[in-house]
């Protein structure tokens, strides 16, 4: 049976390549951290439910993307029904780091006429040793966007529920409040069943049945 | 590698030239950028620290067995030595974006095809020839320098043919056909090319698929790219790759051509048509791939048919990984392509038939079928 969610929000997850995504997303939907795993070719799929309060559930839909420069031509095509998006840049790797502003260039000219709700993530907080770009910096830069900052570690599962999560809360409450409406034809918000909204979609069911006999 | 002309004499001295050529190639970044001759480890990786052992333990040997060479052979290699370095020696390397590339390379080398026997124990050593390669091809190839994907692409030929040198020369080779699609503007032409052959085949699942940024061909990038290497059983995408990276069954091969001309030949016979010898109009872009994944997707095209949005397509088609029977999707893939041919020869015929009638008096056609007859 499929469970029960209030909304689905599509998510898509950006930033230079080998910084992390896919193990990001692994560790937050499989809940383990892969030591190899094939680079991202394209773009790949996972999902996810959350719970943003109790009995309030949320259904993620978290498009993983190739970070390599030119399959941004594959790539671009997946902004426009995102409503929310993790950037993510390597605190080890200050390129990955200096380069968040085109990233957010490249996803707002693809995004129209729709936006796209942000969150900053310095990824690999575990190697604390190499670090390349400070907490400061990083929430500075975060701050002149107007985006949150977080930083996560897919191999010690550090933050890594913590940062879907915020996300997840902040488009909520941006979709209670009207800011972000549910439009036919975008696939960035979905209304799913209430629970007592089930309730009647299984009594429909249940007289379609009789119907049937 | 080789010419299809050359003789068995000559590839043995051509095979030399072709070692010397790769060592002074990888020689010269090596001295360009010192620092990652070594490869960059970043201390998890317990195994990989072993591999590094193992291809710096088989350097040595190598280096040994070079010292037992004839004067002969010394003075021979001499001269290819010197021929290479002066063939090279106005080459100069980008900086920034090789450092680049070494550094997407040092992270991917290591997540290689590492479960295949030929990457563990003592082969764990290979990574590092992998790496070498990779690195050498980025450099000398500036254009195409190094995509996600290419390692997939080139641990298969090193698998095959266990040396580096004959790995790097084919690996070049096969690039300079498949090099377009790794270049930006190339991996969206891919796709393109894909739904193109699929409105040809089958216009109603391409109507269910097409959108405005072909983003519902997104799921067969990556079979395409990767010539279906995650798709098919090892044994099998190996089998698959010698096929498609061997020219047989091309629009521009022989035996299309044959089967061309028998079409038209038939198509002439029954129609007593003589100003015949124009080719047709036939799209030499669709490269066998692009069949392959035709066949994939019309096996499966009522589920297809039956996938709502883009998050159902891509969730099917993952389910399709390590399900599919390359036998059978060989043969319908072969089927699909001849049919495709000879329709392009009917298609012909036909336009040219009504041509034939409606522009008879057309001086400039008269002339151009004249010209063609000769």
């Amino acid at each position: 049976m499929e469970a029960i969610w209030l909304y689905q929000f599509r998510l898509i997850v950006i930033g230079d390549s080998t910084v992390g995504k896919s193990c990001l997303i692994r560790r937050f939907t499989e809940g383990r951290f892969a030591q190899v795993s094939d680079p991202t070719v394209g773009v790949d799929f996972f999902s996810r439910l959350v719970e943003i309060e109790p009995g309030k559930r949320i259904k993620l839909q978290i498009w993983d993307t190739a970070g390599q420069e030119r399959f941004r031509s594959i790539t671009r095509a997946y902004y426009r029904n995102s409503v929310g998006g993790l950037l993510l840049f390597d605190i080890t790797n200050r390129r990955s780091f200096q380069n968040v502003h085109d990233w957010l260039e490249e996803a707002r000219s693809h995004v129209q006429p729709h936006s796209i709700v942000f969150l900053l993530v310095g990824h690999k907080c575990d190697l604390e040793a190499q670090r390349q770009v400070s907490r400061q910096e990083a929430e500075k830069l975060a701050g002149a966007y107007g985006m949150r900052y977080v930083e996560t570690s897919a191999r010690d599962a550090i933050n890594v529920e913590h940062a879907f999560t915020e996300l997840t809360r902040d488009i909520f409450a941006l979709v209670r409040s009207g800011d972000i409406t549910i439009q036919e034809g975008w696939e960035g918000v979905k209304s799913g069943f209430v629970p007592n909204v089930v309730h009647s979609s299984e009594e429909v069911t249940k007289s379609d049945r009789r119907c049937l006999c | 590698m080789y010419p299809c002309s050359s003789t068995a004499l000559q590839r043995s001295l051509l095979h030399e030239q072709l070692e010397v050529r790769y060592r002074a190639m990888k020689r010269k970044w090596q001295l360009f950028l010192p620092s990652s001759v070594r490869m960059h480890l970043n201390g998890t990786d317990a195994e990989l620290a072993a591999a590094v052992g193992y291809f710096e333990q088989r350097q040595a040997q190598v280096q040994q067995q070079t010292q037992h060479r004839s004067e002969e052979v010394r003075d021979r290699l001499a001269f290819l030595e010197l021929q290479a370095q002066i063939l090279f020696e106005r080459f100069t390397f980008d900086c920034e974006e090789l450092s680049e590339a070494i550094r997407i390379i040092d992270k991917d080398v290591p997540r290689t095809n590492r479960d295949l026997s030929y990457f563990q124990e003592q082969g764990l050593g290979n990574l590092l020839v992998l790496r070498d390669i990779l690195i050498t091809y980025a450099a000398f190839h500036p254009e195409v320098s190094y995509a996600q994907g290419m390692n997939d692409l080139c641990s298969r030929f090193l698998e095959v043919l266990d040396s580096e040198v004959d790995t790097f020369w084919s690996f070049s080779c096969y690039m300079e056909k498949f090099s377009k699609d790794f270049r930006a503007d190339g991996l969206h032409r891919k796709i393109e090319l894909e739904a193109a052959l699929l409105k040809e085949l089958d216009p109603q699942l391409y109507t269910h698929l097409a959108t405005d940024n072909m983003e519902n061909f997104t799921f067969c990038h990556r079979w395409l790219l990767l010539g279906f290497q995650r798709e098919f059983e090892h044994s099998d995408a190996l089998r698959l790759f010698e096929i498609l990276s061997c020219d047989h069954l091309e629009l521009i091969s022989q035996q299309v051509d044959q089967a061309r001309y028998r079409e038209r030949l038939a198509r002439r016979l029954s129609t007593d048509d003589r100003s015949e010898c124009e080719l047709p109009a036939i799209n030499t872009d669709f490269t066998f791939e692009l069949f392959i994944c035709a066949a994939i997707l019309l096996e499966n095209r009522e589920s297809l048919l039956r996938c709502r949005d883009d998050v159902q397509l891509i969730q099917f088609t993952s389910r399709l990984q390590g399900t599919l029977d390359l036998n059978s999707t060989l043969k319908k893939a072969e089927l699909h392509f001849y049919n495709y041919c000879k329709r392009c020869a009917w298609d012909y015929g036909n336009g040219h038939c009504r041509a034939q009638e409606s522009k008879d008096e057309d001086f400039l056609y008269q002339l151009r079928s004249l010209f063609l007859l000769r």
